[in-house]
């Protein structure tokens, strides 16, 4: 098993922090026109209806400081952009006016997985087994998915600073 | 009918056709013989005769064909008449050469990787162009999964447009171009690129312009400007290097800048110039590129016009 030595590459980090920046991009014209068109402004307005919904919540523990591992890290990176993948297709239909940058939004996340994807392979810790992903929410109205949607761009942005930081000190090791 | 050697060969090359007419042709009984015309020109005699069951068959054979395009007629000579009985369309050109000048440009305005390459001489002939493209890794030494061919546009010839929904923008794919007719085929050279590496940014927007206060004494600055520039919109999230010019208008050199300024994350800011003459009329454009990672210079920004 690689040993936590292994550093990733500057380019690969440069690459990272371009590709996560766009994603917050998009996430931002997401939120403010949410936040313009319906009033859904504030995630923690939504806490029940988040409850309700059961959206799940990627973890990320590996790639926290204290426990930092690259190949668990990037394996659990790789796992959490999957399953935000997934939540992003569920939200399809979440409006006309939002659906191509929504279309963006799941190409970019579908590319910084690739790019997470490769960076395993090259530095050989591609898991043997794929996971299986959790039960995904089913948004039944147009109010659950544009709800979801605030809810999930908001852990999403979350999760991204996690793994970038991550990353930037999974560089420098 | 007829039927021919082959309807498409090589310009010059010579090709034979065969003309059958059945005998419950009425005709036939008056006709004197099969009469062969190239467009409107009266060919030779072909070899013809008559067979046992009464079809009557003539065949010829065109030493050189030097027309890209041609009509073939049989026809049968009557008492003081010609009748055309059956008609072959004829094509001769080349077979493509291989396309050059292959580049393709990532648009992340449009999203898509648009390329583009130049055709070689004239085929003569329909030929079709197909960009072909796998996604690939490390040096493109394996190819991974087909990526749909791109057929460019009616208009459009020697261009064409790839939706980046059809790849990974920052994974390697091995793309060419190849040009298809029916008497061959030929392929550009093989490109290995990664999309993001090939970006064309859009050009930044010089905003405007005002004088440079002296730190000192709050007083312009002679010969200085603060210039206020802002990214293009879809570059936000790249780091960027710019390059500024600027030139007398009417004058055809310009001064160039190089580097003016880097951004990391900023999307617009104030940067300063000096060096100019006083109450002097100056225009000024500026250009980026993807920086430190690789990519393409936008056009240059639209002309900003001031007097110092």
């Amino acid at each position: 098993p690689l040993s936590s030595h292994n550093s990733l590459p500057q380019s690969f980090l440069l690459q990272s922090q371009e590709q996560v920046r766009k994603i917050q991009m998009d996430m931002e014209e997401l939120q403010q026109r949410l936040c313009a068109d319906y009033s859904l402004c504030h995630p923690e307005e939504l806490i029940l209806v988040g409850q309700y919904l059961g959206i799940p919540r990627p973890p990320l523990k590996n790639c926290y400081s204290q426990d930092l591992r690259l190949a668990a890290c990037l394996n659990q990176l790789h796992d959490g952009l999957q399953l935000y993948q997934e939540l992003l297709k569920a939200l399809q239909g979440i409006s006309p006016e939002l659906a191509p940058t929504l279309d963006t939004l799941q190409l970019d996340v579908a590319d910084f997985t690739a790019t997470i994807w490769l960076q395993m392979e090259d530095l050989q810790v591609t898991p043997k087994i794929m996971p299986i992903l959790g039960t995904l929410p089913s948004f039944s109205s147009s109010f659950w998915r544009r709800a979801g949607g605030i809810l999930i761009f908001d852990r999403l942005q979350a999760f991204l600073e996690t793994a970038y930081r991550a990353l930037r000190h999974l560089s420098q090791v | 009918g007829i039927s021919l050697s082959a309807s498409v060969i090589p310009l010059g090359a010579s090709i034979t056709a065969s003309c059958t007419i059945n005998p419950n042709c009425t005709l036939t009984e008056k006709a004197i013989r099969i009469v062969w015309r190239l467009d409107l020109e009266q060919l030779p005699e072909g070899w013809q005769h008559q067979r046992e069951d009464g079809t009557l068959e003539s065949n010829i054979t065109l030493p050189h064909l030097n027309l890209t395009h041609a009509v073939l007629s049989c026809c049968l000579l009557l008492p003081g008449t010609l009748q055309v009985i059956e008609q072959a369309e004829l094509q001769a050109g080349y077979p493509p050469q291989p396309p050059n000048n292959f580049s393709c440009i990532m648009n992340l305005t449009a999203q898509v990787l648009t390329c583009q390459w130049k055709s070689g001489p004239s085929t003569h002939l329909t030929t079709i162009f197909t960009v072909k493209s796998y996604k690939s890794k490390g040096n493109c030494q394996s190819l991974e999964e087909p990526i749909p061919d791109c057929i460019p546009r009616a208009g459009e010839e020697n261009q064409c447009s790839i939706p980046r929904s059809q790849f990974h923008m920052y994974q390697k794919i091995e793309i060419w171009v190849k040009a298809e007719n029916m008497l061959g085929e030929a392929e550009s050279p093989h490109l290995c690129i990664n999309p993001m590496e090939v970006v064309k940014l859009e050009p930044p927007i010089l905003q405007a312009a005002k004088a440079m206060l002296d730190p000192g004494s709050s007083l312009p600055q002679p010969g200085c400007l603060q210039l206020q520039w802002k990214k293009a919109r879809q570059n936000k999230h790249l780091e960027q290097t710019c390059d500024l010019r600027y030139q007398h208008p009417g004058e055809l050199n310009w001064v160039l800048m190089s580097p003016f300024l880097s951004f990391s994350p900023q999307n617009e800011g104030e940067h300063s110039l000096c060096g100019l003459h006083f109450g002097t009329r100056y225009v000024l454009q500026m250009r980026c590129i993807r920086w430190p990672m690789s990519g393409h210079w936008s056009d240059w920004s639209p002309s900003l016009e001031l007097t110092t």
